[in-house]
């Protein structure tokens, strides 16, 4: 083998073409890699009808937009439940990318769009190449949606069984459960050393069967977003508070709303709500309902007895206009929220964080050290810690200067690196 | 001149034996010679002369069924065997009472110009393009019994029945205004003469024969069907032939008096028409010698293949398999050459593809997979059968190196639920005494030899594994056969509806050559909640199935075969693992 050791990245979406955290980790990965030393990294980015005109169903894998050694998979017919793909042209392709690359390391982020069977497909192609696989959520655990969150009432879920996974999707027999995890069991029994960006996943993929020696820690890293000095305000009460992200059911912003809702019934209504994010169109349809009215009702307020602004979706390139406007950063997920980049995000602006106490955000974010939790889904809970926030003397400051800076890109590469060598 | 190419003469019970004895021997007599009415010798009913002494002469005009036809209450007084016949009535009193003269008697003479032929409808009649037929109606022949049905399906070509079942119509005793205890229907099925191609719609005319020699045709334009629908139909004709009963012992009488023997023939025709049209693909590696060759008959979606290859497929020793899967659904041959091209791609295994349209997916499948596997062992493993261990390929091939020849020469493994609890463990049979409801009467009490399956209710975690064992039957969901011991069984019969009990058959004719099948402790899941491949979608299939399995081999189930350790299998004392006679399966070792 020569000196360069030949990477390639297999991601869920190219991030300028879909939303979602994992393909910015995959390009966040890849950008960095390419700045390497004796590393050749490509990157494959499954893409489907979401990518608009860019995705070309008959097209197997092409490059994209003339970025070197950028892919699009275009996926076509994929098999949702299994993962795993019907169109024999876009396996076919794959094995020539293959073979074309040579690479030493294909590195999956996620199986979804991508498939499954891509896995085995490496492993038959390349029988000495190493295939790391990272999982960005619960994917392979929970059919419903990868969150781990419970169908029938909402709650956490901590285990998968073909009973209980039956009673989330009841029109999935029991026995398809079992089905599929042996399929998952097979496609990833092939991969050799499983990684995920927090250590709560851990424990979880160990019960569901990946042996513990295989499946480590290695953090999500991000460049820096801030482009010019932040200027903070003096003398003034630090009751801004800000939400980022997509406003699906399982991120938490009815939980906001609703403590909103319990401060302005309370009489207090010195602070102001900033809503960063779009995708309304992802939630259901009660969730949707909700946001909408209550979105309706701030607008039919007087200016000055608004508290929420709804500030629509915003590009990386803006994240730091919006950030100036906030103290805070408010992460109400009611699911694992498996890493939360948005508190990555936070950090780099210096914004302490007060998020659900479950998942990657407690792992992350220090109670009373470097930001505050409350209690998961409970808007009183909520409710209390933004008046808090508000009122209490000195704990922005204390708290914001304790907030760490987020990982670094580099510090994330280091860790696959160090992965990709110990083949 | 026409041929009879078929005279079907089933084995009747002695009752219906004796008047079907009597009905042909009326058929055989020659018309003008032995006429219709007259009673045989040695019998002298009322009012007829004695054997031998002068009789007066016929009147010309006089036609016993005008006669009869004419006067019901002379007819119903033969029927009741008052009265010989119409004849002996008209030399007692009709002469005198000048009957012949009367109005009712004259306008039929006039009208038919001769005997009248008894009334006949055919209410059914279904031709496949092979020539095989089903036909359903009734006839009024209280007086007159009909005796014989011939249907030319081609020049030269008839079907011809000259025995078969007659059923009761109560529509039809309605209609005639009989009394119950005539069975007026008719239920006929006929298995092609040859294997020529007819027109089944030249096939319109039958011609029924009764007793007084009189013939009558009946035109009727028929239904054009496949083989595999005119079985269904058939077997749907089932229940209303035994009068809306799923009595399977008043089926069986239906299906012993020729129908079911032409069912069997129906079933083989359509698997044995099915292999003559495929088409085969071949895909990944070929290796000059395989340990065995995995025959899967897919059922559902194309999209099942990969997944089910790949976890059949992807462990240790695997590789010296090939894996055939075929496809009997035409809407499948597309996702499944594309499923293949997948396979190939993400797999490596050495696959074939079989395409062949069918109805019968199991049998035609399962055949067509024998035919073209390229190794020396056969496995049938149902799409529902996952193996459980990864590496269960190394293991049948340790078996078959390592176990005596006569324990691998035909053999199962354990099948168990996905909650661990044994699904089939082997077959066995068990005779049982049951209760069959029946409406506005007493439950009827039933005594037969069922087929039953070694199951056990507590998973495999909690109790030892079984040991090897010979049993009366191992399931095709997974059964592995030398090639060279399923050639000289002669292969599954394909008599059964659906393959149903293809399986059993198979290794009882093996018991009868002296080699039990096995089952071995091999285990795999078995993800049966989906209905079985083989399985016989209408009850009165299930019957029939029954009906051909049990006419088959009780006389040798029982008793040597009967229960889960059978005397025939097991000559020497019952080892505590091994099933109990309850038949709930596998008990721990003590």
């Amino acid at each position: 083998m020569s000196g360069t050791r030949k990477i390639l990245l297999v991601s869920l979406g190219h991030p300028e073409l879909v939303l979602g955290g994992s393909p910015v980790v995959c390009q966040e990965l890849f950008d960095e890699l390419r700045t390497r030393a004796g590393v050749e990294c490509s990157m494959l980015a499954a893409v489907d009808r979401e990518a608009g005109d860019v995705h070309q169903p008959k097209a197997g894998i092409t490059g994209f937009d003339g970025r070197d050694g950028v892919y699009l998979l275009h996926q076509t017919d994929h098999d949702h439940w299994l993962h795993r793909n019907n169109e024999p042209l876009l396996v076919e392709a794959f094995v020539a990318l293959l073979r074309t690359l040579e690479p030493d390391v294909v590195h999956f982020h996620h199986f979804l769009s991508i498939g499954l069977d891509l896995i085995g497909t490496v492993r038959r192609v390349l029988p000495a190449c190493r295939i790391l696989f990272t999982f960005h959520e619960f994917a392979a655990i929970c059919a419903a949606d990868g969150h781990m969150v419970r169908r029938t009432d909402r709650s956490l879920c901590d285990r998968a069984s073909p009973v209980r996974c039956h009673q989330c999707l009841p029109d999935r027999q029991p026995d398809e459960f079992m089905i599929r995890k042996m399929w998952l069991d097979h496609t990833l029994g092939q991969v050799d050393h499983f990684t995920c960006p927090s250590h709560f996943m851990i424990e979880p993929y160990v019960t569901w069967g990946i042996p513990r020696d295989r499946i480590s820690h290695v953090t999500n890293g991000q460049r820096s977003r801030v482009v010019r000095p932040m200027l903070e305000p003096l003398g003034r009460p630090r009751d801004r508070f800000g939400f980022f992200g997509l406003l699906h059911d399982d991120k938490g912003v009815t939980v906001l709303l609703r403590a909103v809702s319990l401060l302005r019934e309370a009489g207090f209504t010195q602070l102001r709500i900033d809503i960063n994010g779009g995708g309304i169109q992802h939630a259901s349809p009660a969730v949707r309902r909700e946001i909408e009215a209550f979105q309706e009702a701030e607008r039919q307020l007087p200016a000055a007895e608004r508290i929420v602004a709804f500030n629509g979706a915003y590009s990386l390139d803006q994240i730091q206009s919006r950030m100036a406007r906030v103290d805070w950063t408010i992460v109400p997920s009611v699911w694992w929220e498996i890493f939360g980049l948005v508190i990555s995000e936070a950090w780099m602006f210096g914004r302490p964080v007060i998020c659900s106490n479950v998942g990657g955000m407690a792992e992350r974010v220090t109670h009373e050290g470097d930001g505050l939790h409350f209690e998961m889904g409970d808007p009183a809970s909520l409710a209390a810690t933004i008046r808090r926030a508000c009122t209490e003397d000195g704990l922005w400051e204390r708290l914001h200067a304790a907030v760490p800076q987020p990982p670094s890109r580099a510090a994330m590469a280091d860790g696959y690196l160090a992965l990709y060598e110990s083949a | 001149m026409a041929t009879r190419p078929r005279i079907v003469r089933p084995v009747l019970p002695p009752d219906e034996r004796d008047e079907a004895e009597r009905d042909e021997a009326a058929g055989e007599a020659t018309p003008g010679e032995t006429p219709v009415g007259e009673t045989p010798a040695g019998e002298t009913p009322a009012g007829e002369t004695p054997a031998g002494e002068t009789e007066e002469p016929v009147d010309p005009d006089f036609d016993e069924a005008t006669y009869l036809r004419a006067f019901p209450d002379i007819a119903e007084a033969v029927r009741r065997g008052v009265l010989a016949s119409g004849l002996a009535h008209f030399r007692q009193t009709g002469r005198t009472e000048l009957r012949l003269e009367k109005p009712e008697y004259r306008a039929l003479l006039a009208a038919y110009a001769g005997p009248a032929a008894p009334q006949v409808a055919v209410d059914t009649l279904t031709i496949s393009p092979s020539g095989s037929t089903l036909m359903t109606g009734w006839s009024d022949d209280r007086f007159d019994p009909l005796i014989e049905i011939n249907l030319e399906t081609r020049p030269e070509i008839r079907h011809n029945w000259t025995a078969f079942p007659r059923l009761a119509r109560a529509d039809v005793e309605r209609t005639v205004d009989a009394a119950a205890g005539h069975r007026f229907g008719f239920l006929l099925v006929a298995a092609p003469v040859d294997g020529t191609a007819i027109d089944p719609r030249a096939a319109n005319a039958p011609l029924f024969r009764f007793a007084s020699g009189i013939e009558t045709q009946s035109r009727r334009d028929p239904v054009v069907a496949s083989d595999a629908d005119l079985r269904d139909l058939a077997l749907a004709a089932l229940p209303t032939a035994a009068a809306g009963e799923l009595d399977p012992e008043v089926i069986y009488g239906i299906l012993d008096q020729h129908v079911g023997v032409q069912i069997a023939a129906i079933n083989r025709l359509i698997i044995d028409q099915a292999r003559a049209r495929r088409l085969i693909e071949r895909f990944g590696p070929v290796r000059s010698r395989y340990r065995g060759s995995i025959i899967t008959v897919l059922r559902g979606g194309a999209d099942q293949i990969v997944p089910r290859l790949a976890l059949a497929g992807g462990g240790p020793g695997a590789d010296e398999y090939e894996f055939i899967v075929a496809v009997t659904n035409a809407d499948q041959f597309e996702p499944a050459l594309r499923a293949a091209r997948i396979a190939e791609a993400t797999l490596g295994l050495s696959l074939t593809l079989v395409l062949q349209p069918s109805g019968d997916a199991a049998g035609t499948g399962e055949d067509a997979g024998a035919d073209i596997a390229r190794s020396d062992r056969l496995i049938f493993m149902d799409q529902a059968v996952l193996p459980r261990d990864p590496d269960w390929a190394l293991r049948h091939s340790a078996l078959l190196d390592d176990a005596p020849a006569a324990q691998t020469r035909l053999l199962g493994g354990l099948l168990y639920h996905p909650d661990g609890s044994l699904a089939q463990g082997g077959y066995y049979f068990e005779q049982e005494t049951s209760l069959l409801p029946r409406p506005h009467d007493l439950p009827r009490r039933i005594t037969a030899v069922r087929l039953k399956a070694v199951t056990h209710p507590a998973p495999l975690a909690a109790r030892h594994k079984p040991a090897a064992r010979p049993v009366t039957g191992v399931p095709a969901a997974f059964l592995s056969v030398d090639r060279t011991w399923f050639e000289t069984l002669g292969g599954f019969t394909r008599h059964y509806c659906r393959a149903a009990h293809d399986d059993i058959d198979l290794c009882l004719r093996s018991v009868q050559r002296g080699v039990p099948a096995w089952v071995h402790p091999l285990p795999f899941w078995y993800f049966e909640r989906r209905p079985p491949v083989r399985a016989e979608p209408s009850k009165s299939g299930a019957i029939f199935n029954s009906w051909l399995l049990h006419r088959q081999w009780d006389a040798m189930i029982v008793p040597e075969l009967l229960g889960s350790a059978p005397a025939l299998l097991n000559p020497a004392p019952l080892d505590p693992r091994q099933p109990s006679q309850s038949g709930t399966g596998l008990v721990p070792a003590a």
